[in-house]
């Protein structure tokens, strides 16, 4: 059973993916409990809400041998309650004071949130102490969040037209890597997981060395220090966490395959290309590669695809952040009657365009206007604030990159996005699924 | 068709999320201490802060001498804008072009004097801003450096629209698929017909239809812009980083040229509520659910301490987050529906209110009882003192987190000067919410939800209807179809002389008799298509009941083949070869037949007669037909008895042909017109060009090697 208020969250890296502009600035507080737990405090007194959150450094890729999708499990696990909280009282708690809350988990790591009005604050401080310091999990909440998670899977992966495209495309990218598992997990992986599973995973992941408290929003720091110190000072260090070391090795050519889907009402192509990680310098032109693609109704596959050639009703493309080596995506559901064939070759078409000639002036200004309107848009609300600073903190070491990113992408030049084109974007550097409606013809 | 492809990728990026659990008592397990031992504050919740002041933005309004009002809510948090262009077109019949201001707002963007749709989304992409229109006007945003050029976009595309005759082509197809798709669902049509019931003749109750889409030319929508886009009935809300001097010289330079003129503001009588409770009832063949919706018109204006008090006091029923009375039956206590549900709306012309469920067929008298049940303890009873506290506390959060959004704070703006508020209104919600006793709730509750005067409506199978008439004052269920037509349930009864084997016989003769079927030997029938502005051609040719072959092409490419010859079948899609399959062999065999539904005279004992529907306001018999691969249903019309559509199961979904355009060839009725829908996003309508009846056929259009 999945909860009205479920909220619809990333599967696989989840960045902001616009950048913080010039004209922004915002101001923030970071500091370190002795214990090791990350605070990053943005005070912001102009509406009467403020946000507390928890990232925590572990996600999809973290699983052991047999236990896919613990990490997502875990996270449901982390609802049931403490030694102070009943269940089924987080959410009873926050909503009972209009407030709201959730969670997500993505392949590289796990986040809660609570939005609050700005006098509940230390609701939110004691309700994200309780889950680091002992929560709490008996057997029955384990059953429930078990079918909870099976459900979830069923409904947003195996009954959804094209629920399996990301697990089709990251199994074939990756051999070695736990990137090719799917972050909700296997079916046989959920069924057999052991209470004593869970303490070992608590125990080695959630601790305060291994999580950024991020607060944003309607308080005065000199008054929530000493409730940060009294709700999580004490809460003991742990070990420092294992982390993925395994490097996939580059793909040796293209793969390609065809999935079918009964449930997609349309053909469709998905294509991924292997590209770096999150901290790598290149990320910022890929990036806008992908702008040139696939950003507005103007940008080349929309116009090409869609409007002068027809064959697809939607196109699109995006990178896909993530801690270590990922990919790049560009899709498109084909229009009634086309073949997905034309679209590929479409699609290389504007490919191979870019790597042979630099985009035009006015196409790059577009992408560096649009840059700027996406970052500005961005940190609108005291939630994306606080999420977007830990999650800078978390993956690249600094949350300040929430002021300077921007300078990165203005660094950016047409060569680069070229040269990102030429790199990246090789046929043998990409799986390629085609998504066939109905059943896979038997043999 | 956009909008469902867009929420089907949307989907595409959602995974994981949290669902806590409300349910189920607790044996807590040892679970090895986790941390340090306890401390005492931690074993109770911490308390609040004291209620923060909430301080709503506060709004500037002037006017411009052409009667726009021009609504400024400064925000510098951030170095951005927007603008709304909201035109208050009063309310009015649409008469038979109903849906014609949603199309003309669908057109507003698409061109003006002196630019296409391509080059308006070029220079919106170019800055990285947004601009979209309704039939109430237009919205905007952008970062501040582009404040000017937005609002000189804003404005030529409101000021100086054109409504070009290939974009109205484009917005009319997807008009009529959005109307088609939205009557497979019955949530949309029980709200059609709560509409339909609520208002009657008031303009509130006007539906769209494939007749009025149909109906809507250029000159409605060129009218419907003349009519009512004037400045004297419209607001400019300007939001974020401005100032009240750039604000005044933006709406000057690009709005004050407008011309201001009168509008027809029409006499409307306000509807009221039923003197009783009626039952009012849409069949739905095949349906396992029933949508319930109980509810009624009230009088509620916006902006007074009654819709205040209603909002409250729908919280506690059934607008609640969590556990409101609604769910805590229904849901926790019965185990009916997933999500129950009530709200309550306010208009300066008529509100409504309703609760609302989705239950399974065998409990919907069950649901209905217990609706009404909280109905009538909530308007008679006191709220206790625990539930106004929890509803107070979590609208005052929920209020306050609202106002991080500088648009809630101009929604507030707008409401204010567009009904004329005491500007007061909103900063003192709260202190209103607060002051709001058990008795103002619940006098509030006995005048907007008692259920004495009630309209219950439901869509489901009919077998559950009957059951209902014990709620009705009269004691009647009204029937209604999807577009809120009464039908006489009587009338659609099978007629009791009528068998499946008549009405095959019926079907017989009107095609021109078992004589004139027997001889015919072969046939072949060439039709297109026009799928969003390409023609796609299929050309089915059928020989001895044993042949057929299908060759459906696209811009010259062959998109489908598929082939049958006396046992043996292929199937190629989309240049894709489908190997061997026991069920494609068995479709196509079925295809092969000249006349399927003759056949059905060989297998009387699979084919039940199921009564009379209404389709386009004809009588249609129902005959379904069950085998092994799921039933058919198969509609005839019930004076010519030709088969006028067909329900099938393809795959996940139904798709339904409406079959048409009969006319002779060599002797026989043959449709020549077929549409088709649920097969892909958009009806596909196809047409026959060229039928024939017993010439040559090329064999090699059955040959499988």
């Amino acid at each position: 059973m999945l909860l009205k208020k479920c909220g619809a969250l990333l599967l696989f890296g989840a960045f902001a993916l616009a950048v913080q502009a010039q004209k922004t600035n915002i101001e923030f507080t970071r500091y370190t409990l002795d214990n090791g737990l990350k605070v990053i405090l943005h005070q912001n007194n102009s509406a009467p809400v403020v946000t507390v959150s928890i990232m925590y450094e572990v996600g999809g890729k973290d699983d052991f041998a047999g236990r896919t999708g613990f990490a997502h499990f875990f996270e449901h696990l982390l609802f049931e309650g403490s030694e102070n909280i009943g269940r089924g009282e987080y959410s009873r708690y926050v909503e009972e004071v209009g407030g709201v809350l959730n969670a997500n988990t993505s392949s590289d790591r796990t986040y809660y949130y609570e939005l609050l009005p700005s006098n509940q604050l230390e609701l939110g401080l004691w309700l994200e102490s309780e889950r680091l310091l002992h929560a709490k999990v008996d057997i029955e909440g384990v059953e429930t969040q078990r079918q909870v998670v099976k459900e979830e899977r069923r409904v947003r992966m195996d009954n959804q037209p094209y629920g399996l495209w990301q697990y089709e495309i990251f199994r074939r990218a990756f051999k070695q890597h736990p990137y090719k598992d799917p972050i909700i997990g296997y079916m046989k992986d959920l069924n057999s997981a052991e209470e004593a599973d869970f303490v070992k995973f608590y125990q080695t992941f959630y601790v305060p060395n291994n999580a950024i408290l991020s607060i944003a929003g309607d308080f005065e720091e000199e008054e929530i220090k000493p409730l940060i110190e009294k709700y999580f000072a004490s809460i003991p260090k742990g070990a420092e966490p294992p982390r993925v070391e395994i490097v996939e090795p580059p793909l040796t050519g293209e793969i390609r395959d065809t999935v079918y889907d009964a449930k997609a009402p349309l053909p469709g192509i998905f294509m991924a290309y292997r590209t770096p990680e999150r901290t790598h310098p290149d990320f910022y032109a890929i990036s806008m590669l992908n702008q040139v693609l696939s950003s507005g109704q103007s940008s080349r596959m929309n116009k090409v695809l869609v409007d002068e050639k027809q064959l697809a009703v939607q196109a699109g493309s995006f990178p896909f952040p993530s801690q270590d080596p990922g990919v790049a995506i560009a899709l498109a559901l084909a229009k009634p009657g086309n073949d997905v064939k034309e679209i590929e070759i479409s699609i290389d078409g504007i490919v191979e365009d870019l790597q042979s000639n630099l985009i035009s002036e006015r196409e790059f200004q577009k992408l560096r206007n649009q840059v700027e309107a996406q970052e500005i848009s961005g940190y609108g609300t005291m939630a994306s604030i606080a999420e977007s600073l830990a999650q800078y903190e978390m993956y690249q070491g600094d949350a300040n990159l929430i002021n300077t990113e921007i300078e990165k992408y203005m660094a950016v030049s047409r060569e680069d996005i070229r040269r990102v084109a030429q790199t990246y974007f090789q046929k043998d550097n990409r799986v390629l699924l085609y998504w066939m409606p109905g059943e896979k013809p038997s043999k | 068709m956009q909008r469902i492809l867009l929420g089907l990728l949307a989907l595409f990026l959602v995974a994981a999320c949290s669902t806590p659990q409300a349910t189920a008592p607790t044996t807590m397990s040892d679970k090895p201490a986790m941390g340090p031992m306890s401390e005492d504050f931690r074993a109770t919740p911490p308390k609040p802060g004291p209620a923060p002041e909430i301080k709503l933005g506060d709004f500037q309004d002037f006017k411009l001498d052409n009667g726009l009002q021009v609504v400024l809510v400064e925000n510098h948090k951030l170095p951005r804008v927007s603008y709304q262009l909201f035109v208050d077109v009063p309310t009015h019949s649409e008469g038979e072009y109903v849906g014609a201001g949603d199309m003309m707002g669908d057109m507003l963007r698409r061109a003006t004097s002196s630019k296409s749709k391509e080059e308006i989304d070029e220079a919106i992409d170019f800055i990285g801003a947004n601009l979209s229109t309704s039939g109430s006007g237009a919205f905007a945003s952008t970062i501040s450096k582009y404040k000017e050029q937005m609002m000189e976009m804003m404005a030529e595309v409101v000021l100086d629209a054109r409504f070009p005759e290939e974009e109205f082509e484009k917005v009319k197809s997807d008009a009529l698929a959005g109307l088609k798709a939205s009557l497979a669902s019955p949530d949309a049509i029980a709200s059609r017909i709560r509409q339909k019931i609520y208002y009657g003749n008031h303009p509130f109750g006007e539906l769209t239809t494939e007749e009025s889409l149909n109906k809507i030319d250029l000159a409605t929508i060129q009218n419907y812009y003349d009519t009512y886009f004037v400045p004297n009935r419209s607001y400019l809300v300007m939001v974020g980083d401005l100032t009240r001097a750039e604000a005044e010289q933006l709406a000057k330079k690009h709005f004050s040229a407008w011309e201001s003129k009168g509008v027809p503001q029409p006499k409307i009588v306000t509807p009221k509520r039923p003197d009783g409770v009626t039952v009012n009832f849409v069949p739905r063949a095949g349906s396992v659910q029933s949508t319930i919706v109980v509810g009624h018109p009230v009088d509620l204006k916006p902006g007074t301490t009654k819709s205040i008090r209603a909002r409250l006091v729908n919280s506690v029923l059934g607008g609640g987050v969590l556990d409101d009375r609604l769910a805590r039956n229904l849901r926790e206590d019965k185990a009916y529906t997933y999500s129950p549900g009530s709200s309550i709306s306010s208009s300066r012309e008529v509100g409504n209110f309703r609760a609302s469920a989705n239950v399974r067929n065998e409990v919907t008298d069950s649901a209905v009882t217990e609706i009404l049940y909280e109905l009538a303890r909530i308007s008679t009873e006191p709220i206790s003192a625990e539930e106004i506290s929890k509803v107070k506390k979590g609208q005052a959060g929920s209020f306050g987190r609202a106002l991080e959004s500088p648009q809630r704070i101009a929604s507030y703006a707008l409401n204010t000067v567009r009904y004329g508020l005491d500007r007061g209104f909103y900063p003192n919600y709260l202190k209103q919410v607060e002051n709001s006793s058990a008795s103002d709730l619940m006098e509030v509750a006995n005048e907007m939800m008692s259920p004495k005067q009630t309209h219950i409506v439901v869509v489901g199978d009919k077998a559950v209807a009957e059951k209902l008439a014990k709620f009705a004052t009269s004691g009647q269920v009204n029937y209604y179809d999807a577009n809120g037509n009464l039908i006489d349930m009587e009338e659609m009864a099978a007629p009791s002389d009528l068998t499946p084997k008549s009405v095959i016989e019926g079907y017989i003769k009107a095609i021109g008799g078992q004589e004139a079927i027997d001889a015919v030997k072969n046939y072949t029938m060439t039709m297109e298509a026009s799928v969003q502005g390409q023609t796609m051609s299929q050309v089915i040719a059928k020989e001895g009941g044993n042949k057929v072959s299908t060759q459906m092409t696209m811009m010259g490419m062959v998109m489908a083949d598929q082939r049958y010859n006396d046992g043996k079948a292929k199937m190629v899609q989309q240049g894709q070869e489908m190997p061997d399959n026991p069920m494609i062999t068995a479709a196509l065999k079925e295809e092969a037949r000249l006349f399927p539904v003759a056949e059905l005279m060989g297998m009387l004992d699979k084919v039940s007669l199921d009564g009379v529907e209404t389709i386009d306001g004809k009588k249609a018999i129902l005959l379904t037909v069950s085998d092994d691969a799921g039933a058919t249903q198969r509609y005839f019309d019930q004076e010519s008895m030709l088969q006028i559509r067909q329900i099938k199961q393809q795959g996940p979904q139904k798709v339904t042909f409406d079959i048409g355009d009969y006319q002779e060839v060599g002797g026989v009725m043959l449709p020549h017109s077929l549409s088709i829908s649920g097969m892909a996003p958009f009806p596909i309508e196809m047409k026959a060009t060229e039928v024939k009846v017993n010439t040559e056929i090329d064999q090699a259009l059955f040959s499988i090697e």
